[in-house]
């Protein structure tokens, strides 16, 4: 066994990079902690107060180390205490500051420095149609929000999401707010929304595919931009903004043609590789299951139109029928697709719809 | 890494000498005649402008290139060369003797231009250059720099490949020529002109030291280019307004409605108010021929000097904005045939236009707000690697500019920074914004902008923006009172430049 000791540095919300996308509390250690000490507990008195989890490289920061503190640890043994886990809620808005004098007196609000200003609301998440761009957001469950979105818990300031943070499924929120300067009360109700998990790591989980005549089609996520190390300006705008611009009303599922198997059939549809699909048929192609029965009912030619102003792909349903065994040998595909996971998709989507 | 270098260049050498026995050289006749020589030094000294800070102009820069002397006392240099620039000088080479000389012609797009001397008669004794427009595959062509001295340094190449390609502004692609040459660096390397047989076949477009390979603008450009500087006014290069693609792929072919034979570029868009919509193009059009030529399923024509090359340069090199020029098509499989009138796109008809020189940023300075119309000129300012590090949103809405705003009309106007002020507490951190509406009014231009700040709500300036924080406000009141002091502490000499 090896110990090191440090004390503690600061207290605040840190990106978790095993998944790259969620921010929770975290606790910055002066203890040297190297990559294989994940995991280890950190002690105070006997006693475990936080998980060594993540660190700098040498060349970024030296001694500054992060541990999953008490409040994160405790939540999660709550969570699962019923057998199952069912992750963080996220209210999915954005926010900004409001410390400019003109913006507030706009906004009918005091010179009091409390209040931040809700920019976006997300359409697939439990805020929408109860929260509106342009609110103000003034007490998060009876503690008043400050104009650097800070509140007091406990005696200790910290970002106002550390009070939705400390909640599960189902719980609720209540703001108070200034809407067209007239105060207001709201409750959501919360859960966790799906659109985030495209944006970070995946774990456990297969990756989702549909191989149709040599072409393998995936849904765009953080895993699959990093496998490919794509340096395409749309597919990154398409992972950029998938929630901010709401591309994920329109496409779930942003299926990308990521791979081709080469076989005569495909041996001029190089120049596809990378692009997003639109519509096969006439039809949109909202999700990859949606995809997967185009394929499945394809009439003898398919016609998939891709985003953008390129050429739409012709497939003939015979030669790639013709041609499925031998890709299938010849690249020793076990499975020609995997939609598991699917269906959790298309039930949050039907929500959203 | 050296080993490997000097492996090339053995070979190099070998190459060079073996043709250099069958062919007869490029390089002209003795040093003796050098007098003959029609280059002259090009100096050229200017100042380009500062988009982060649109007010000023950085430092200043100079460069030193040569020209090369035409007939009617024209001095041919590349565009790049005289951008931005404030003075341009000519030297002769022998003599050191100067003079002030003024741009007659410039093309960016094709990026050549046209120098004359103020004093008439500084060109006397030289010899024009003649323009050799059957340079082919094969030919040897002299690279010509010149010594400190004034005498000639000549480097013999080959030219391994004609073929259509971007050239530095990226605005379409243009016959170029490609020469495997081992230049030396001369401080005047800037333009070069390419010679064979004492006759001007090019001009150098860049130029890699370590592959030693040579890009040049060839004299069919430069030919096209000295016609049209000929005429009333400079109308540029023609472009037809649509994409395409090859058929190679045989569904593709079929789904177009082609039977049995090959060939022919599948039409995979038409943008609004561009000659080709015009003619009645149409995307799922199989363009067989253009003109006389035939075009095979990979776009390429038949040319008679150079075999087989993408057919756009029917469309460049061989005719000129205003010309008509008759388009074969197949619309599901039925023959057609549309006229297409050719016209040159301006600069300034894209929605982020793709280069803007010799002339001051236009902005509009709001409060510490500083307002800018995103062009790709703005979008170089992060340097050569630009499309990775400037703000991946703008590069995103300019390269995709045709798609997203199909009606062209209009600018993207963007928040590009916040200088700090009273006015702008709070705001410090914003920059790079597409603003959407101002005051409730949209906004589409920077005079949109200007004329909409003027409309306060109630005593506040309100700001929507497509992305985070959406709005900003600003006391309409605080923005006119401390606008001088603005001025003052940032040094802007004016607030505005619209123009």
């Amino acid at each position: 066994m090896s110990v090191t000791t440090g004390i503690v540095s600061r207290i605040d919300f840190q990106l978790y990079t095993h998944s790259s996308v969620d921010q929770h509390l975290a606790i910055q250690i002066s203890a040297q902690i190297n990559p294989g000490n994940s995991g280890g507990p950190v002690m105070q008195d006997g006693k475990v107060v936080g998980v060594a989890f993540q660190g700098y490289s040498g060349d970024v920061a030296q001694g500054v180390a992060y541990m999953i503190p008490t409040p994160v640890i405790n939540r999660f043994l709550k969570d699962v205490s019923n057998g199952h886990y069912d992750e963080y809620p996220d209210m999915a808005i954005t926010y900004a500051k409001l410390q400019n004098p003109a913006q507030r007196r706009f906004l009918g609000l005091q010179d009091d420095d409390r209040g931040v200003l809700v920019s976006s609301v997300v359409a697939a998440g439990p805020s929408d149609g109860i929260l509106y761009p342009g609110d103000v957001l003034l007490m998060i469950d009876g503690h008043p929000i400050a104009s650097d979105a800070n509140v007091e818990l406990d005696g200790e300031r910290a970002q106002f999401e550390e009070v939705v943070e400390r909640k599960f499924k189902g719980d609720t929120v209540k703001f108070d707010i200034l809407r067209k300067k007239q105060p207001m009360a709201v409750t959501i109700p919360l859960y966790k929304p799906w659109p985030y998990s495209i944006q970070g790591h995946s774990y456990d989980v297969r990756p989702r595919y549909v191989l149709y005549g040599g072409l393998l089609f995936q849904p765009l996520s953080l895993d699959m931009l990093e496998a490919y190390r794509t340096s395409d300006l749309r597919l990154r705008h398409f992972f950029e903004y998938f929630i901010l611009e709401q591309i994920y009303l329109q496409h779930p599922d942003v299926i990308v043609l990521s791979n081709i198997l080469p076989d005569p059939i495909n041996t001029y549809l190089a120049p596809y590789r990378g692009t997003i699909v639109d519509e096969v048929n006439g039809k949109k192609i909202r999700t990859l299951d949606e995809l997967a029965k185009a394929f499945a009912e394809a009439p003898d030619k398919l016609v998939i139109r891709m985003i953008g102003d390129g050429p739409p792909l012709v497939l003939d349903r015979n030669k790639v029928e013709s041609a499925r065994e031998r890709i299938k040998t010849r690249y020793n595909v076990l499975k020609e697709q995997n939609l598991e996971a699917s269906t959790e998709l298309a039930q949050a989507d039907k929500k959203t719809k | 890494m050296i080993r490997q270098s000097f492996i090339g260049f053995g070979i190099l050498l070998i190459a060079a000498t073996g043709t250099l026995a069958k062919k007869e050289s490029a390089v002209p006749a003795p040093v003796g005649k050098q007098k003959q020589l029609a280059l002259v030094r090009v100096n050229v000294t200017g100042q380009s402008y500062d988009y982060f800070r649109p007010w000023q102009k950085k430092a200043p820069f100079s460069k030193r290139a040569l020209g090369a002397v035409l007939s009617k006392g024209r001095v041919l240099v590349t565009a790049d060369l005289l951008a931005n620039q404030n003075f341009v000088e000519l030297e002769r080479a022998e003599s050191g003797e100067k003079t002030a000389a003024n741009v007659q012609v410039i093309d960016y797009e094709a990026n050549l231009a046209l120098l004359e001397p103020t004093e008439k008669k500084f060109l006397d004794g030289i010899t024009p250059l003649e323009i050799t427009p059957d340079t082919v595959v094969g030919d040897r062509l002299a690279a010509w720099q010149l010594e400190p001295t004034g005498a000639l340094l000549a480097t013999e190449g080959l030219v391994t490949t004609v073929q259509m390609m971007p050239y530095p502004i990226d605005v379409g692609q243009f016959l170029t020529y490609r020469v495997s040459i081992p230049m030396q660096y001369r401080e005047n390397s800037y333009t070069v002109p390419l010679v064979k047989n004492n006759k001007l076949a090019g001009l150098l477009l860049r130029y890699d030291s370590r592959s030693q390979l040579l890009d040049a603008i060839p004299a069919p450009i430069i030919t096209h280019f000295l016609k049209e500087a000929e005429s009333q006014k400079y109308r540029g290069f023609p472009f037809a307004g649509f994409s395409f693609f090859p058929t190679r792929d045989p569904e593709l072919h079929e789904y177009a409605g082609e039977k049995g034979k090959n060939g022919g570029v599948y039409i995979t868009n038409v943008e609004p108010g561009t000659p080709a919509m015009r003619a009645g193009m149409q995307v799922g059009d199989v363009v067989t021929a253009v003109g006389d030529h035939a075009i095979d399923q990979n776009g390429n024509y038949v040319d008679p000097l150079y075999g087989k090359i993408e057919f756009t340069n029917l469309l460049t090199a061989h005719a000129y904005a205003g010309d008509t020029v008759p388009f074969h098509i197949e619309r599901n499989g039925k023959p057609m045939q549309l006229s297409v009138t050719l016209e040159h796109r301006d600069a300034k008809d894209y929605v982020s236009p793709p280069y803007y020189l010799d002339q001051p940023p236009r902005y509009f300075v709001v409060g510490g707000l500083i307002f800018q119309e995103l062009s790709r000129q703005y979008l170089k300012e992060w340097g050569l690697n630009w499309q990775r590090e400037a703000p991946q949103r703008f590069v995103y809405m300019d390269h995709f500019q045709s798609e997203l705003f199909p009606d062209r009309n209009r600018r993207v106007v963007i928040l590009s920074q916040v200088l700090p002020a009273n006015s702008t507490i709070g705001y410090d951190d914003l920059a790079y914004l597409t603003v959407t509406k101002v005051n409730g009014k949209e906004i589409k231009s920077l005079e949109d902008l200007a004329e909409a700040v003027k409309h306060p709500m109630e005593g506040f300036i309100k700001i929507e923006t497509e992305e985070d924080p959406k709005q900003i406000e600003l006391d309409a009141s605080q923005v006119t009172s401390e606008a001088h002091e603005l001025q003052e502490n940032y040094g802007i000499s004016s607030l505005q430049r619209l123009q």
